[in-house]
């Protein structure tokens, strides 16, 4: 039995399981669910060693000036620090190492968000058509007020949206509508893809 | 306190810090502490990783089977990883991807096409307002659309006036709703920046 047939035939095992799911859940699919993720959590780290620690461990030995090591020693001490954090009673000494991570995240997502999404969808013209343009302009800052979760508190009487904010929400319904009719081609496009596949390997052993 | 007060303080600094490398472009200031920042994000993946690993193995001890499978499965990556290093093996992590986690990943994400249509059944039953009605006119005509634009057997008349009305929608409805979205989330994001950024938000702290 040659390496491909043995792929052929694990893949199509845990497909079929996984397809199980369609009859309820079940041991099969909770099997293959679980393979998935002690595999795909144990690839990730194999990945993130292969492919971010070791090269820094490599450049630290690459270029030993005193700049480079004290540079690449403070987040060696951090990371060291983050994995007390499995030790409840020095859990407090990673705190500092989440803070930072947590600062630098909070940059790059405000700047990404000012520079990638904000100031091109503001700027962005959608339509030649003036008049399109101005409709989509207002039916985006409907959408929008939609947002807005406050309401006055009236005694006896029930909380109703306001009209825009209604109007908002038949336009959200309607983006999810598109949303949803394109997941659902794209995932049938999938099936069909995993079907053929399956079905012209085992043609081909056949023949 | 002072164990309170320092995360703050290495939080807003560095948040500032890197925010100002980026604003005003100071590669030198931005990359390093961006270097610094995933190399922490990649040993805290690690770490969790490992607590995933000992939480089942704990659970492979007290008699349960799933968690048995998830620790084996983990272990066998790792394993092959160390042979695939020290040279034993070859593409050991590869094979394991493409033979397991490729075919799993497809079948999951294909299976999503039973879970949609259960889904919008589900819809259909609860939701009977004019949300409701108008999500499912606007997924059906999409589909339609899609459908009709490829068909031999359909009038060419028909598949244009259902692309027409598509087109009317996308164009209008769903990138006024999309763009909608868009820009609530980066109002949020941004919120939530600036909260971290001034130390008002304290995520660390909990």
């Amino acid at each position: 039995m040659n390496n491909d047939l043995i792929g052929l035939i694990i893949g199509f095992l845990l497909t079929i399981f996984i397809y199980s799911y369609i009859w309820g859940d079940n041991p099969l699919y909770r099997l293959a669910v679980h393979i998935l993720v002690g595999v795909s959590a144990a690839y990730a780290a194999v990945v993130v060693v292969d492919k971010l620690l070791l090269p820094f461990y490599r450049d630290l030995q690459d270029t030993p000036s005193d700049l480079a090591l004290i540079t690449g020693l403070v987040p060696l001490l951090l990371g060291l620090l983050l994995v007390l954090k499995r030790l409840p009673r020095l859990a407090w000494m990673g705190t500092g190492t989440m803070a930072l991570l947590i600062g630098v995240g909070a940059a790059v997502s405000l700047m990404g968000a000012l520079t990638g999404t904000l100031l091109p969808q503001i700027t962005a013209v959608a339509h030649p058509n003036p008049l399109v343009n101005l409709v989509i302009t207002l039916l985006t800052a409907v959408t929008l007020l939609t947002f807005t979760f406050s309401a006055k508190a009236k005694n006896n009487s029930e909380w109703k949206r306001p009209w825009w904010q209604q109007i908002g929400q038949g336009i959200l319904m309607i983006t999810f509508g598109a949303l949803f009719a394109s997941v659902l081609n794209t995932s049938f496009i999938l099936l069909i893809e995993r079907i053929s596949y399956f079905a012209a390997q085992v043609t081909q052993l056949l023949s | 306190m002072i164990k309170r007060s320092i995360p703050v303080a290495i939080a807003v600094a560095v948040g500032l810090l890197t925010f100002i490398g980026l604003l005003l472009n100071l590669p030198q200031l931005s990359r390093l502490l961006l270097t610094w920042a995933s190399f922490l994000a990649a040993v805290a993946l690690l770490v969790g990783v490992l607590n995933l690993f000992g939480v089942h193995a704990n659970r492979l001890l007290k008699g349960n089977g799933y968690s048995g499978v998830l620790a084996l499965s983990m272990a066998a990556v790792f394993v092959l990883a160390i042979t695939d290093w020290r040279g034993i093996t070859t593409d050991g992590v590869s094979t394991v991807f493409n033979w397991v986690q490729f075919p799993l990943e497809a079948a999951l994400s294909s299976l999503l096409a039973f879970l949609l249509l259960f889904a919008g059944a589900q819809l259909l039953r609860r939701q009977r307002n004019i949300g409701g009605v108008l999500f499912l006119l606007t997924a059906l005509l999409v589909l339609l659309s899609t459908a009709l634009a490829t068909s031999r057997f359909i009038p060419g008349r028909l598949a244009e006036t259902f692309g027409a009305v598509r087109e009317v929608i996308t164009t209008i409805f769903v990138t006024a709703g999309m763009r909608g979205i868009l820009l609530g989330v980066a109002l949020g994001t941004i919120t939530l920046g600036i909260r971290l950024l001034v130390g008002v938000e304290r995520p660390y702290n909990k």
